[in-house]
């Protein structure tokens, strides 16, 4: 089966640009990011805290703000069969993108329902931007099957948002997010400040919708163990660029980037009693990155080239892809 | 709920209670005997008196203050004449009771203060959200609105007043200067009348309008600037909700409930604030009749407008507690 690309980023990059009592500091958060996102996939992208992911969320999602800048590249929305550079048509086009083409569930989306409205007078604001011409009954009743349809209780479109729990809240901004079955649903960090049987829910959640709606999601966390229960493809983030790419069987099983490597080793396992792992030192200030990789300074397989070179992102296996000098070597070794 | 209201009446009781007590001890506990400086301000004139009359002057005057029998007699006398609201008659003004000289003040400063209240809290909310909701990029006339308030904000109310009355009655003679209607004019219900009425009142209420829009803008600046950051202020960004939907739904309805008990803390400030007003303007009020009780030591007169700005002050506290549930669910339903 051909799978039809929904969204493309071409050497995206994104900073912060500061100005801090005059001085300029600049924040390479997202850095020659180049990903292309199928229809009906669930993507993931993984990495430390502080890697750039959200930075590179909220610019697939168009929703730039200062202090943070596009400074170059592309981001390609393809919606029936056109393609659209996000970057260059205007802010009202670009509206109008959102909830039909693509939503976001956001960070920490316990506080993104305004605590004096109903649940069911947000849903009406959120849907009535994106339609035209429908009575407030009719709005009301998008909202209602599209809760019903979730498995989520009705009764709840009456509720206040204090009156609801943290689980409930987030499991009500999905529904949010996804009421008018966007094309691409962008989650960041969906899962995090919940206990782990709220997690379960909301990540079922997340696999129904896209089971029943067939869209895509692009999941962001740092959580692996989700990213594994989750996604069919995984992207590993680090230092505001993308490391490694590949399914989510062939990172568990063969991950290539000594990072990687770090990341899926210091996944705890039954039974297994060895010392678990993880990358040595802190990830490294995108204000001022090292030379070369950036993962250097914490490699222990690092030599000369690594210091020097940036590694390119390069397919070594079909369908998996990694920017490291090892793997380079390792290759032209065996060619 | 119901245990909401509950608390809220309790605490107006409470309050009332105290204060009435407080009020009833400081004033035995003042050092000056409000019955020896009449009969002093009377002798004082060289009017001669007979001591036996002063005995009995004496005794009529301690049962006009109600200062009469023991402790406790006197105490339970307070409450009466306050929960009857018959203070006696007032000394400066005898033998009106003191009680028809609040009814006649307290019309015109309920009158005044409430008309300034209302608008410029209204006004500078509304003001103040917006400013705040785009407080990174704000507008060119936002800009200036917000520096001339800047420079306003800090100029003492008596200057500002004069300023105004220099301006608008002096050297623009469009109002007139003092009084709450012409001299001549026949109180009544009719147009002329109230178009008087209005004219004089126009003054004092705009240079109160003034200042306190600048008050209030520029604590709603401040807060709506903090309710913008919010998350979800943000993902109604997000999702292309428009500003002005944006701005009155999100950010002034969350924005207002500090407002709100901020506006309830103001109003102790009435009775005391429209003093300067009414002194500038010469304009009737509740203020000004106390500020003349207390310098013609008019003690019941003292002792009525206290009590009766204890009683009116809680009770507009207690009232905007009864309606703040209906600008904030979290308390409508706990």
């Amino acid at each position: 089966m051909m799978s039809v690309e929904v969204l493309r980023t071409e050497n995206l990059k994104s900073y912060y640009i500061l100005d801090i009592f005059g001085k300029k500091k600049v924040i390479k958060a997202v850095e020659d990011v180049s990903i292309s996102i199928k229809e009906n996939e669930i993507y993931g992208i993984a990495g430390e805290s502080g890697c750039g992911k959200s930075t590179l969320l909220k610019a697939m999602f168009a929703a730039v703000e200062p202090p943070q800048r596009i400074i170059g590249g592309k981001v390609i929305y393809r919606d029936n069969g056109k393609e659209y550079d996000v970057y260059h048509i205007s802010e009202e086009e670009r509206k109008k993108f959102r909830w039909h083409f693509i939503s976001y569930v956001p960070q920490g989306s316990m506080s993104v329902l305004n605590p004096v409205m109903k649940i069911k007078e947000i849903f009406k604001d959120f849907i009535e931007t994106h339609t035209k011409g429908k009575t407030k009954e009719e709005i009301y009743e998008i909202a209602e099957s599209h809760i019903r349809d979730l498995g989520l209780p009705s009764g709840i479109l009456d509720a206040y948002p204090h009156q609801l729990s943290g689980g409930m809240r987030q499991r009500i901004t999905i529904a949010l997010a996804t009421v008018l079955s966007p094309k691409v649903v962008i989650a960041d960090e969906p899962t995090t400040a919940l206990d782990v049987v709220t997690q379960r829910g909301v990540i079922q959640l997340l696999k129904d919708i896209q089971a029943l709606k067939r869209n895509t999601i692009i999941i962001v966390t740092h959580d692996m163990g989700v990213h594994a229960n989750m996604a069919d493809r995984i992207a590993i983030m680090y230092a505001g660029r993308i490391i490694e790419e590949a399914s989510t069987e062939e990172i568990f099983e063969n991950p290539l980037h000594p990072y990687t490597r770090y990341l899926i080793y210091s996944i705890p396992k039954f039974g297994d009693k060895k010392k678990r792992e993880s990358a040595p030192g802190a990830p490294p200030s995108l204000s001022n990155p090292p030379s070369g990789c950036s993962f250097h300074p914490r490699c222990p397989f690092a030599f000369e080239k690594c210091r020097e070179e940036v590694p390119p992102l390069k397919e070594y296996k079909v369908g998996h892809k990694v920017a490291c000098w090892r793997v380079e070597e390792g290759e032209n070794a065996t060619a | 709920m119901v245990k909401y209201f509950l608390t809220r009446f309790l605490q107006f009781l409470i309050v009332v209670f105290l204060s009435v007590t407080l009020v009833f001890i400081i004033v035995r506990m003042m050092p000056s005997d409000p019955v020896e400086k009449t009969i002093a301000q009377i002798t004082s004139t060289g009017t001669f008196l007979d001591p036996s009359d002063v005995e009995k002057m004496i005794k009529s005057l301690r049962e006009m203050y109600g200062l009469e029998g023991s402790i406790l007699s006197q105490y339970f006398q307070t409450w009466r004449r306050l929960i009857t609201l018959n203070f006696g008659p007032s000394l400066s003004f005898f033998p009106t009771p003191v009680s028809s000289i609040i009814k006649e003040s307290v019309f015109w400063t309920v009158g005044l203060l409430g008309v300034v209240i209302l608008v410029s809290w209204t006004i500078g909310n509304i003001l103040g959200v917006i400013a705040g909701y785009y407080s990174k990029k704000l507008p060119t006339a936002m800009k200036l609105l917000d520096l001339i308030f800047m420079i306003i904000r800090p100029i003492p109310y008596y200057i500002l007043a004069f300023i105004f009355l220099v301006l608008f009655s002096y050297l623009i003679p469009a109002f007139p200067s003092q009084g709450a209607y012409s001299v001549g004019m026949m109180p009544g219900f009719n147009l002329s009348f109230i178009i008087d009425v209005l004219k004089h009142a126009t003054l004092p209420a705009l240079s109160m309008i003034l200042l306190q829009t600048t008050m209030w803008f520029q604590s709603m600046k401040i807060i709506s600037t903090g309710v913008t950051n919010e998350d979800f202020v943000i993902y109604a960004k997000y999702g292309g909700i428009s500003n002005h939907k944006i701005i009155f739904r999100y950010v002034f309805r969350n924005a207002l409930l500090p407002q709100v008990t901020s506006l309830s803390l103001s109003l102790g400030r009435i009775f005391g604030g429209a003093l300067i007003t009414e002194i500038v303007f010469s304009y009737p009020g509740l203020g000004g009749t106390l500020y003349s009780a207390i310098m013609s030591s008019d003690y019941n007169l003292i002792i009525g407008i206290v009590l009766f700005s204890i009683v009116a002050v809680s009770l507009g506290t207690l009232v905007l507690d009864f309606i703040y549930p209906l600008f904030d669910p979290r308390i409508r339903y706990s």
